[in-house]
């Protein structure tokens, strides 16, 4: 190998290293912008899903007719698709729109008990605290209603189309009578094509 | 002179017996005026008004002996709880008695002649008779008793009515304390005989009686396991149901009845295998509590209103709006003097009362 051939390779060898460690570009963006890269479950799908239930439950009779704001804790909502989606992220988002409205309150879920029952613990059972200004046990609120629902999809495809159909189901049930107070539901159709 | 002196004689005795006679002053009455008194007989008018006097004489005795109530006023009894458990009982006998009784008699028989002074073949043996007894007797008896007896007893709770009682005092019920009931063997009164015991006098001529009866008292310790969590709730809940029922002593009559419940619980929160000491004290208070907050609340609805016309009781103290009252030294200051036309507060006398 020659010399002249030597300098050739290191210099490719030199600017290739150069390309490969360039920093990425980093750019803010809409968040409510829409996402289409592909038919997964999206963050434009959990926005939409979000805004559409919770407008929808503040425009029930219950909530609307109601002098004092309904207790209400999130129950479990379901993920029956064959993707993975965080529900939870779902329901907090709901949970948090309806709770700026000031016209619903919520009550600790099953999923932050173990929180609410460390704190209870601490403040009542270590000693530490004074009993007047301790959180007393046994004087959690109760919820009269529950938040539960669903997600479901249905997702057909050949070599060129993949169609992919999404249902969201939210209900408010008293938990007292088990009556189906109010229930929604959302639909979405993503479609990509080569 | 011996006619001077019958003279003196015959004038001095005439005089004795116009003296005599001027003593006693009316004449004797005719003996068929004279009737003899019996006591169980009227029959002259002068008889019958000294029997009407005895019966007027009579009569703030028997209104004595009639127990007036005391208007206004509430005997408030302490509650008895019943309780009935059952004791198992065995009890087996056997008795066996055996008796042998044997008797054995030998007589020479009367009736046969010794033949004295006779030939050999005369001479003979006397007759005797045997007779031999024998009683024998066996009883064996054999009893078994077994089962369940239920024992029924009055517990007293003591300690719940001071609030109710406090209750009526502020309302201007005069309060009494009923005597205690002690059971004095099986002939005693009843504890919920509300008659014998008001006969007997154990209310103190209350106009009612407020009496508690305890229908329900539970307590209960339980584990629960917290979902969402790895911890457990151990709690010991402790409640009471008590019936009330405001009885008028004079008529028996029920002029209120509700029914009062009360809870108290103490929790820990911890894992599978912690243990739990309840807090007997903070129950009895929280017990006490809710108790105390449900009695004044069915008691403002059920009491009847005083009855005015019947008098004001006798406790029901006129408070001076002016008077100031401190609870911690039992001193009660009077009205501010007034210097100058002006109220001076600065210069309180205080007059204490000290409470019995």
């Amino acid at each position: 190998m020659s010399n002249k051939h030597f300098y050739l390779i290191s210099l490719v060898l030199f600017l290739g290293g150069c390309v490969a460690t360039t920093a990425p570009v980093v750019k803010y963006g809409d968040s409510k912008a829409v996402e289409t890269v592909n038919t997964d479950f999206g963050s434009t799908d959990m926005q939409q899903i979000a805004e559409t239930m919770s407008r929808s439950m503040l425009e029930s009779p219950l909530v609307l007719g109601a002098r004092q704001a309904p207790f209400v804790t999130v129950a479990d909502i379901k993920n029956k698709t064959s993707d993975y989606i965080d529900t939870r992220a779902i329901s907090n988002k709901i949970r948090s729109q309806l709770t700026r409205s000031g016209r619903v309150k919520f009550v600790v879920s099953i999923s932050e008990m173990q929180n609410q029952v460390d704190e209870l613990k601490r403040q009542n059972q270590s000693g530490l605290y004074s009993n007047q200004t301790a959180s007393n046990m046994g004087n959690m609120t109760g919820s009269k209603y529950r938040v539960e629902g669903s997600i479901s999809s249905i997702v057909k495809q050949n070599k060129n189309i993949k169609d992919v159909f999404y249902i969201f189901q939210l209900s408010l049930i008293n938990n007292e009578t088990g009556v189906l107070e109010w229930e929604d539901e959302k639909e979405i159709r993503k479609t990509a094509s080569r | 002179m011996i006619k001077i002196l019958k003279i003196f004689f015959v004038f001095f005795g005439a005089l004795i017996c116009l003296s005599v006679m001027g003593q006693i002053g009316t004449p004797l009455p005719p003996l068929s005026d004279i009737v003899e008194v019996k006591p169980n007989e009227s029959k002259s008018d002068e008889n019958k008004t000294l029997k009407e006097e005895k019966v007027v004489d009579a009569a703030p005795q028997v209104t004595l002996k009639k127990n007036v109530k005391i208007p206004n006023s509430i005997a408030v009894a302490e509650f008895y709880i019943r309780n009935d458990y059952k004791d198992f009982f065995y009890d087996e006998k056997l008795n066996s008695n055996f008796k042998l009784d044997g008797n054995a008699n030998t007589n020479p028989n009367v009736n046969s002649v010794a033949v004295l002074n006779g030939t050999e073949a005369d001479q003979k043996p006397p007759a005797q008779s045997s007779t031999a007894t024998v009683n024998i007797q066996s009883d064996v008896s054999y009893s078994k008793n077994y089962g369940t007896r239920t024992i029924i007893s009055y517990k007293e709770i003591r300690g719940l009515t001071a609030q109710i009682k406090s209750m009526l005092i502020k309302a201007g019920y005069q309060v009494i304390q009923p005597a205690p009931y002690v059971h004095n063997g099986a002939q005693d009164i009843d504890v919920n005989n509300l008659k014998g015991r008001s006969d007997r006098g154990d209310f103190y001529d209350a106009a009612f009686v407020l009496q508690g009866t305890v229908i329900n008292a539970d307590s209960r310790r339980t584990r629960e396991f917290i979902q969402g969590t790895t911890d457990y709730s151990y709690k010991q809940e402790n409640s009471i149901i008590v019936e009330f029922n405001l009885i008028d002593t004079e008529t028996f009559q029920v002029a209120s009845s509700f029914t009062v419940s009360g809870f108290g619980r103490d929790m820990y929160l911890g894992k599978v295998n912690s243990t739990f000491t309840p807090r007997t004290d903070k129950i009895a208070r929280e017990l006490l509590s809710s108790f105390n907050q449900d009695a004044l609340k069915k008691i403002q609805e059920e009491i009847p209103n005083l009855n005015k016309d019947a008098g004001v009781s006798k406790n029901t103290i006129e408070k001076d709006a002016t008077s100031i009252g401190d609870v911690s030294t039992l001193k009660v200051y009077g009205k501010p003097k007034q210097v100058d036309g002006q109220e001076n507060d600065d210069k309180k006398n205080p007059m204490t009362v000290y409470k019995k």
